[in-house]
């Protein structure tokens, strides 16, 4: 009996080795990493590459949102792509783990989009090759709908006329948990979720889902609920659903769902984005394109791929054919004459890249809970994004908690009596805390000289502050003219901004 | 055990049901039959409506899965009305029937292999008695309890680990992916075959031994008869769940060539906007017929009781 | 028969024998395997397969381990599948392994030191590539002043006057595809002497790169040549910080203790609703694994037969079962959707008003618990179908000699035989349904959502793990496994526990069969 058990588990082992498939495929040169959608069209212009150049490329399909998670795990261990294909906002999580490389366009950068290429420049050096930018547009249906409305006002007015006689279920609808969907109408009314630095960085010190312009538009929306305009329970898909059937008048949607919208044969049109007080509503820009990955052992291959075979308009225009999404390459998108990639394009024309920094992931899910509570009926606007705001803060850790301690760090430190520069858990260096939110100390015992220093929290380097307020960023830079001048150095906890007097 | 001893079996048939053997008024026994009737009419109706809904969607050629009427609207021709379906069988880019060979190889070889194995170690657990007998059986079950988060990454690496130097069970293999499936419910399969077995009388294999089988003989010629239901049940379950697998098989299955259904099919859908809902609900439906077949094929080992039989005779 | 010590049948020595050869065989090859695993590094893994090749090995040498061969197969697939990766999950719970901190630090360094720079003063030149008859690359370049030179892979750097040669030296200057097939051959090659290295930056440039990371093993810090920044490694948290507090691009993974623990309660601490979200978690693995078993239970009883028109019946009532859970899920969610879904639609048109399925906490629950038991029954009635045929009808027909209805019968009879044949495998459906996080997920993405919590936002039907994956990986903008683990060992815990009490409340089952 137990013969014939362990021959059991030899036949299993024997029968499974010999019918899998063996795995050891010699690796190509080239491996790429395309969702379903562009593998097609990748796996032709990689036939084309292989024959023109005589190096062996192969394209393996992966789900979208498995390239990114995948790529974490399989790169590393030797099995990844030289190539993928993937979303501007994964940057942050890529870069942080060192997976991708910089990619030199060379020459080749002048023809793409610049607005593209900031979607994947971090830190001033460019991580990705972009192939599509998108952004929401306005769509509404041109029998209910005939002209484009100009402010949200308007759009409000409209819905109620079309529900109030019947004309439509629904005038303008979104989704309930909207967040990404919900920005062009927060930036009409003045809301931001990051503010932005001089250079256009995203400052996760500074949130604004809390902000009086994000009410207002909390406000607005609630004008729908209360007349009973919006329901609860629609979703992204339920949106399109409404709007294809005729029941709702207006939506804001991307180019994805295009082709939806065409085979329902309702009439549409595309125009910009409605404005609010704050001026036109702006969308998040975002953008998808090509990255070459740190395991790549092909790297210099993968780049020449890229800036002398891809970045043409015949491979570009190869792309949007198979996926109609207006391309980041400017030769390939000005001999695109189809109208809606026009539209959307200046629907974006104002929009502002949405932001890839890992701070963002934090945001999401409480950002859309706001709105969730609000058409609901279980919050107010104010309170909903107040809490929202909290939640996020909190989440990724900032200005959450009032600092236990606030230290003036750098090279000054020495003489304020510390053992050493740099040691934000030196006391000699504790501002003083003022009651108004702000710290201050006040010395004259630095000698004339040039000076770096920052602000760190709690004794530790886990907040702190640099130029501008943002975390974690760069050395404040000082001169102190004379010795003995008096200077007082005060940091601000609301901006997390350092301001010295007596010092330039 | 043929169709004919079955079913002139009837008393036997009909143990455990609601009617009471021996109802003495016929109005009783009509009622109780209409309200049996009825509950069997409402539980069909729950069970179906909902993969009729989902049926609909399949023939939506709009995409959606927020499919709002039960007789798909706007389908002004058949190519319409077939075009996912038409779409899965003809898109040179999926190669459906290589899928569902895939697919079945896979999800047959792992019942077949769960079975065996897990069989075995219930009729050990049912029937042997020694040493640390129960802590063995309670900490295979507490193992399994464990919520692995991270089993996908280790698994990941550990296939990638053995790939190395045993192919054939590395990662894209369908051997890495099988003994996965295997080891996935060991545990619950062991309970549900030793609880099983433990109502099988201990009578019959113990006056075997006496005659001086071992017990392999006893397990294969005696106790393997008279459990088939539970292995039919464990098979079918194992079956089923291997087949609509694709959380593991499409992390370990990297060439599309190798995938399965489910994994193919969930690749229409994974993206963010996808907009291929309607083609990913028709493969999906007919994913779940090799099971219902398979569930026909077996039902009269799982319902038919054989062990009731076996006693009587 | 008990434990007779050793196989009953002493006639077995070729058998004996065979099974010791294939004992040896298969140590043999595992022991390669092992070895090679652990000079690959992975430590762990190697020990995991040691672990399972002695166990098999004892089980069949010792005799009086016998009844043990009979379970080997599933214990080594175990050891492998379950047991490993459980202690890795532990093992990882007591690090800082995370986004930032994925690697090791040998790791670490050797992917920082893989990247290269232009230093101050470095040359950058117009190149074409060379090659002679031997396979020797060698390039061509031009810089910004117009000069040109002659560079080669062993060392050789000459300034040349005039157009790019045909041949030079034996090199030929490669053109079309041939540059692209020779660009891995150069990747990171230098080219020139010491004073002028280049390295190819592109298929026609070429660079005076070095390397931009360099580790030095003496004072533990990894220098930042382009700016001359030295990071310190921090061994404690894994990082390499520089004078200012900046880290460097990433860190590595260190061992941190129970910190991921303490910030558990910490955080658990903090959380008003956890309470609800355990509640809830409970709730609905009792409610939803006790109603999916009855109605299953229901089912067998009344299609229980062998008529053709049952198994018609029964096959029908399978097929929710075998319908991927996805698609279900999604089919549902439309069906009770408030603006388009049938459910809502039809109860309005009936009640005049329908609940607000996804936007009500307690209507979210009920629909949750409804489309569970859509899923489960099939389950249930087909285990249970299969264990109302071990009800052996001669115990019924005593039953009915004794004058007993169909009611008691079910209750004292039944159900009684049905449960020792079904009562491990409730517990696993309650285990299983505690852990559920793809229902919670995929219905109503654990929503809608509660009011007022602090970070990360908790929704009225998540339950714990789907709370903790929120914690783990979208709050604070990391996927953080280390903490993600920690989580999965405090649940493992719980519910361990939790499962230890049911099999204690239900021992008495097994007796009663053991008993039959």
């Amino acid at each position: 009996m137990k013969k014939r058990l362990l021959l059991l588990i030899v036949v299993t082992l024997l029968a499974a080795m010999l019918i899998a498939p063996v795995a050891a495929q010699d690796r190509p040169d080239l491996l790429i990493w395309a969702d379903i959608t562009r593998a097609p069209a990748l796996e032709e212009l990689l036939a084309q590459f292989s024959e023109e150049f005589g190096v062996t490329a192969e394209v393996q399909e992966i789900g979208f949102g498995d390239i990114r998670s995948n790529l974490t795990i399989a790169g590393p261990a030797g099995e990844g792509p030289d190539i993928l294909i993937g979303a501007h906002d994964w940057l942050g999580e890529f870069i942080q783990n060192g997976i991708i490389v910089p990619i030199d366009l060379g020459d080749k950068a002048a023809e793409f989009s610049p607005s593209a290429l900031d979607l994947f420049t971090v830190d001033g050096v460019l991580y990705g090759m972009p192939y599509a930018v998108e952004n929401l547009a306005f769509f509404r249906n041109t029998d209910l709908v005939p002209d484009a409305p100009e402010t949200w006002d308007e759009v409000f007015t409209i819905s109620q006329e079309l529900v109030d006689s019947g004309a439509a279920e629904a005038g303008w609808v979104l989704p309930n948990t909207a967040s990404y969907d919900f920005y062009p109408v927060m930036s009409a009314f003045g809301g931001y979720v990051f503010a932005r630095n001089e250079d256009g960085t995203f400052n996760p010190g500074d949130v604004g889902i809390g902000s009086d312009g994000t009410i207002a538009a909390g406000e607005y929306v609630k004008q729908y609920v209360d007349g009973g305009y919006i329901t609860p329970g629609i979703d992204g898909d339920v949106m399109v659903t409404l709007f294809t059937s005729g029941d709702a008048a207006m939506m804001m949607t991307g180019p994805w769902f295009l082709n939806r919208v065409r085979e329902s044969g309702v009439p549409f049109a595309i125009s910009d984005i409605p404005a609010g007080p704050a001026g036109q509503g702006a969308p998040f820009i975002g953008g998808q394109g090509f990255m070459i990955s740190a395991f790549s052992e092909n790297q210099l291959l993968a780049q020449a791929f890229l800036t002398d075979f891809m970045a043409t308009s015949d491979a570009m225009l190869a792309m949007y054919n198979i996926d109609p999404r207006p391309p980041a390459y400017l030769p390939a998108l000005e001999s695109i004459t189809e109208e809606a990639m026009g539209q959307f394009q200046s629907a974006g024309a104002n929009g502002i890249p949405q932001p890839a920094i890992p701070e963002m992931a934090s945001v999401w899910g409480s950002w859309g809970n706001a709105l969730q509570f609000i058409i609901n009926g279980e919050l107010e606007p104010a309170d909903a994004y107040t809490q929202a705001e909290a939640q996020i803060v909190e989440a990724i850790g900032t200005i959450s908690a009032a600092p236990t301690s606030v230290a003036l760090v750098g090279t000054i430190q020495t003489f304020l009596g510390c053992p050493g520069d740099w040691d934000p858990a030196c006391e000699a260096a504790f501002m003083t805390d003022n009651g108004d939110g702000t710290y201050s100390i006040t010395t004259s015992a630095i000698p004339a000289g040039e000076y770096e220093g920052k602000i760190a929290f709690d004794g530790n380097w886990d907040r702190n502050f640099g130029v501008d307020g943002t975390m974690g960023g760069d050395n404040y830079m000082f001169t102190v003219p004379a010795d003995g001048t008096e200077l007082t150095f005060t940091f601000n906890t609301a901006d997390n901004v350092l301001t010295i007097d007596g010092a330039s | 055990m043929s169709d004919a001893a079955i079913t002139s079996n009837v008393p036997r048939a009909d143990v455990g049901s609601v009617p009471a053997p021996r109802a003495p008024f016929s109005l009783g026994k009509t009622i109780l039959f209409i309200l049996r009737a009825l509950l069997i009419a409402f539980l069909i109706a729950f069970a179906l409506f909902p993969v009729l809904w989902g049926i609909s969607a399949s023939f939506n050629p709009s995409g959606s899965m927020a499919s709002q009427t039960l007789i798909p609207q706007g389908i002004d021709s058949t190519e319409k009305l077939f075009r996912n379906y038409t779409r899965l069988f003809n898109d040179p880019q999926i190669p459906f029937w290589r899928w569902v060979g895939n697919s079945l190889f896979v999800a047959g070889f792992s019942a077949i292999s769960v079975v065996t194995i897990s069989s075995l170690s219930a009729y050990a657990f049912s029937r042997f008695r020694f040493k640390y007998r129960r802590n063995l059986l309670l900490g295979i079950f507490l193992v399994q309890v464990f919520p692995n988060v991270l089993a996908i990454v280790s698994i990941y690496l550990m296939l990638l680990q053995i790939g190395k130097y045993i192919p054939a069970l590395g990662l894209d293999t369908y051997g890495g992916l099988i003994m996965i499936y295997i080891g996935g419910g060991m545990a619950v399969n062991i309970w549900l075959m030793k609880g099983f077995f433990d109502t099988v009388p201990r009578d019959i294999d113990e006056s075997a031994m006496v005659d001086g089988a071992t017990p392999s003989q006893t397990y294969w010629l005696l106790i393997f008869p008279l459990v088939r239901p539970v292995l039919a049940v464990v098979g079918l379950l194992a079956f089923t769940g291997t087949l609509n697998d694709f959380l593991l098989a499409r992390v370990l299955l990297t060439d599309r060539q190798n995938w399965t259904l489910m994994v193919g099919l969930y690749s229409f859908v994974e993206g963010k906007f996808s907009d291929d809902w309607g083609v990913f609900a028709a493969g999906a439906l007919l994913t779940a017929i090799p099971a219902v077949i398979l569930y026909l094929f077996l039902q009269r080992y799982i319902v038919s009781g054989l062990t009731a039989g076996a006693v009587k005779g | 028969m008990g434990d007779s010590g050793g196989s009953p049948t002493p006639s077995l020595n070729l058998a004996a024998a065979v099974q010791v050869v294939l004992v040896l065989l298969v140590d043999a090859f595992g022991g390669w395997l092992a070895f090679n695993i652990f000079q690959d590094g992975n430590l762990f893994f190697a020990l995991a397969i040691v672990a399972t090749l002695v166990l098999i090995t004892a089980i069949v040498l010792i005799p009086s381990l016998w009844p043990l061969k009979w379970i080997s197969p599933a214990l080594a697939l175990m050891i492998l599948l379950s047991i490993y990766p459980l202690l890795y999950t532990v093992y990882i719970a007591f690090t800082n392994y995370s986004d930032g901190h994925r690697y090791t630090k040998t790791e670490a360094i050797e992917l920082l030191g893989e990247r290269r720079y232009l230093p101050e003063g470095g040359s950058s030149y117009a190149s074409t590539l060379y090659q002679n008859a031997d396979g020797a690359f060698a390039l061509w370049l031009i810089n910004d002043a117009g000069e040109s030179f002659f560079a080669t892979g062993d060392g050789a750097w000459t300034a040349v006057t005039g157009e790019a040669p045909a041949d030079y030296n034996g090199f030929a200057p490669l053109e079309g595809g041939a540059v692209f097939r020779a660009l891995s051959a150069v990747d990171g090659v230098t080219f020139g002497d010491e004073a002028n290295g280049v390295q190819v930056q592109s298929r026609n440039e070429a660079s005076g790169f070095a390397q931009q990371w360099v580790y030095d093993a003496a004072t533990d810090a990894i220098t930042d040549r382009a700016t001359g920044t030295v990071y310190v490694s921090d061994p404690v948290l894994g990082e390499f910080i520089a004078a200012n507090g900046n880290p460097a691009p990433f860190g590595y993974w260190v061992s941190v203790g129970f910190s991921n623990f303490s910030r558990i309660i910490e955080s658990t601490l903090s959380q008003g609703p956890l309470v609800r979200v355990v509640l809830w978690t409970i709730g609905f693995a009792v409610f939803g694994t006790l109603s999916g078993f009855a109605l299953g239970l229901l089912t067998a009883l009344l299609l229980n037969g062998s008529h053709p028109s049952l198994r018609v019946l029964r096959t029908l009532l399978i097929i929710p079962y075998a319908v991927p859970g996805l698609v279900s899920v999604l089919v549902w969610r439309g069906m009770l959707n408030s603006n388009i879904g049938i459910i809502p639609e039809v109860l309005t048109s009936i009640f005049g008003a329908s609940p607000p399925f996804s936007s009500d906490p307690g209507w979210a629950k009920i629909a949750i618990l409804l489309v569970n038991v859509w899923f489960a029954a099939p389950y249930f009635m087909l285990i249970a179908s299969g264990a109302l045929q071990s009800v052996s009808s001669s115990v019924y027909e005593a039953a009915e000699v004794d004058g007993a209805s169909a009611w008691t019968s079910f209750w004292q009879i039944t159900l009684p035989l049905v449960l020792v044949a079904l009562g491990p495998l409730l517990i696993a459906s309650v285990i299983f349904n505690f852990n559920n996080f793809f229902l919670m997920e995929a219905m109503f993405g654990g929503g809608p959502p509660i009011a007022g919590t602090s970070a990360p936002p908790v929704g009225h039907t998540d339950n714990l793990i789907s709370y903790t994956y929120r914690l783990a990986f979208s709050a604070g903008g990391t996927k953080d496994y280390g903490l993600a683990s920690a989580l999965g060992v405090v649940i493992f815990i719980i519910v361990g526990l939790l499962t230890l009490v049911q099999f204690r409340l239900t021992r008495s089952w097994e007796q009663v069969s053991e008993s039959v």
